[in-house]
């Protein structure tokens, strides 16, 4: 049933990036000048060394790590 | 060559890349400390990004984990303070055609028990108008494994990742992808032992899949950001069926900014992440009585992040621009930058951070564009 949800959730995830990537025809929702608001620090989804040092320590403590494009490092087996 | 050598050869690497500063360059120095019943970790980080001519950029960061209370097995025959460490280093380069851009990287991490080697390619493809971004990560990784007094193991890993990210309105941004990784090898903790069947004996090949989607929205007439965040995981052993793996968890996380004045914001964040345990895993009381493995297992683990458990995680992070430094001689150098500090309680169903009151996480930080 996982299994079927989550191929599910990809297949959706496929089909949205592709028709937003291939909707050249219609405006897009927001031009560069409109982006001061999406350009703040409390709008950014990753930050850097701080998300990375949380992950690793996840990881070491969840069997189930992953998902925020952070791959490699130590074991963490303390 | 020693780490501490290395470090005294980047840090005037940076230094010259700083001569030569472009518009998006930046460097930023933080520290972490985390503590726990019984490990307790600081770690000193460098992290920067530096544009150069002809649309290539360079970036990287090196970091130190000063570790305390290091397991038994490593020969400690008591705790000495931060005596176990492990070196990180990374490059980061690229080079971008319009809104194309294609980068690699190389990160090293070194601790005397396990080294860890991860290359990897990544690409950037700006799209209907630069208002999206479709993201696709590739990297291949080998970790050499050298317990003290056990044979030398190794691992092997496989990443795949893509990511879209969308702006849906002037303060509102999306963004969701799919990960695989490959991972084939030693994938338990070589010093946690079973009593009667020793220690850990872990499926070797293990396919994981994460999707994930996060979502932020801004209001300008409160100064509010908000922003939330949730993610799958499942994994399978090689024949793609949950075999002795099967782990599936949910991960949900939600923060809220304000911004305090024109210099000051405070974040409140909160992460619950619930995960289901490993067919092969079962939790056996302290004591060891009616023991859950049979003699002949094939597999087993006492490592309890294995097992089905769930995680709290609240924290508070304030950050301060320094612009009230500006014009006072000297300190006017850091008026660009920003300082921000950190802290959250780690709070598992597990020993790690549930009936010994959790885990203290704090992190701070000072970031100067230049």
């Amino acid at each position: 049933m996982s299994h079927r949800l989550a191929t599910l959730g990809f297949v959706g995830f496929v089909v949205l990036a592709c028709s937003l990537s291939a909707g050249c025809g219609h405006q897009p929702p927001v031009k560069p000048w409109q982006r001061q608001y999406l350009a703040k620090r409390s709008m950014q989804f990753d930050g850097g060394l701080e998300t990375r040092f949380r992950q690793h320590l996840l990881s070491s403590r969840e069997g189930a790590d992953g998902g925020y494009g952070h791959v490699g490092g130590g074991c963490g087996c303390n | 060559m020693g780490p501490t050598a290395r470090l005294g050869l980047v840090l005037p690497l940076l230094c010259a890349l700083a001569a030569h500063a472009g518009a998006e360059d930046r460097i930023s120095v933080r520290g972490a400390y985390y503590r726990e019943e019984s490990t307790r970790v600081v770690q000193p980080m460098l992290e920067f990004s530096k544009d150069l001519p002809a649309g290539f950029d360079v970036g990287g960061h090196t970091l130190v984990d000063a570790i305390t209370s290091a397991s038994i097995g490593q020969g400690v025959a008591q705790d000495r303070l931060f005596q176990e460490r492990r070196y990180e280093g990374a490059i980061v380069a690229g080079k971008s055609w319009g809104h194309t851009r294609l980068g690699g990287f190389f990160r090293h991490s070194n601790e005397p028990d396990y080294v860890s080697n991860t290359v990897g390619l990544t690409f950037a493809h700006g799209v209907w108008e630069n208002s999206g971004t479709l993201m696709v990560n590739l990297a291949a990784g080998h970790d050499d494994i050298q317990p003290k007094f056990q044979d030398p193991k190794k691992l092997d890993l496989v990443f795949g990742g893509v990511a879209y990210q969308q702006a849906l309105s002037p303060v509102m941004i999306a963004e969701a992808g799919y990960e695989a990784f490959y991972l084939n090898g030693f994938q338990g903790n070589p010093y946690l032992s079973h009593p009667s069947l020793g220690r850990g004996r872990i499926p070797a090949v293990r396919l994981r899949h994460v999707v994930a989607a996060r979502i932020a929205r801004f209001v300008p007439a409160l100064g509010v950001a908000a922003q939330l965040h949730y993610r799958f995981y499942l994994d399978q052993d090689s024949s793609l069926r949950a075999g002795p793996w099967g782990m599936v968890a949910h991960s949900v996380e939600g923060r809220v900014s304000k911004e305090l004045g024109r210099d000051v914001e405070v974040r409140l964040s909160y992460r619950f992440h619930s995960q289901g345990g490993a067919g092969f895993y079962c939790k056996n009381p302290p004591n060891f009585l009616n023991d859950c493995y049979e003699m002949n297992a094939l597999f087993h683990s006492v490592d309890e992040k294995f097992g089905g458990l769930s995680t709290h995680l609240p924290e508070v992070k304030l950050t301060w621009d320094l612009r009230v430094l500006r014009g006072r001689g000297f300190f006017d150098l850091f008026a660009l930058g920003a300082v921000d500090i950190s802290y959250g309680i780690f709070f598992q169903t597990s020993h790690y951070g549930g009936q010994w009151g959790g885990a203290h996480l704090l992190q701070t930080g000072y970031s100067l564009p230049f």
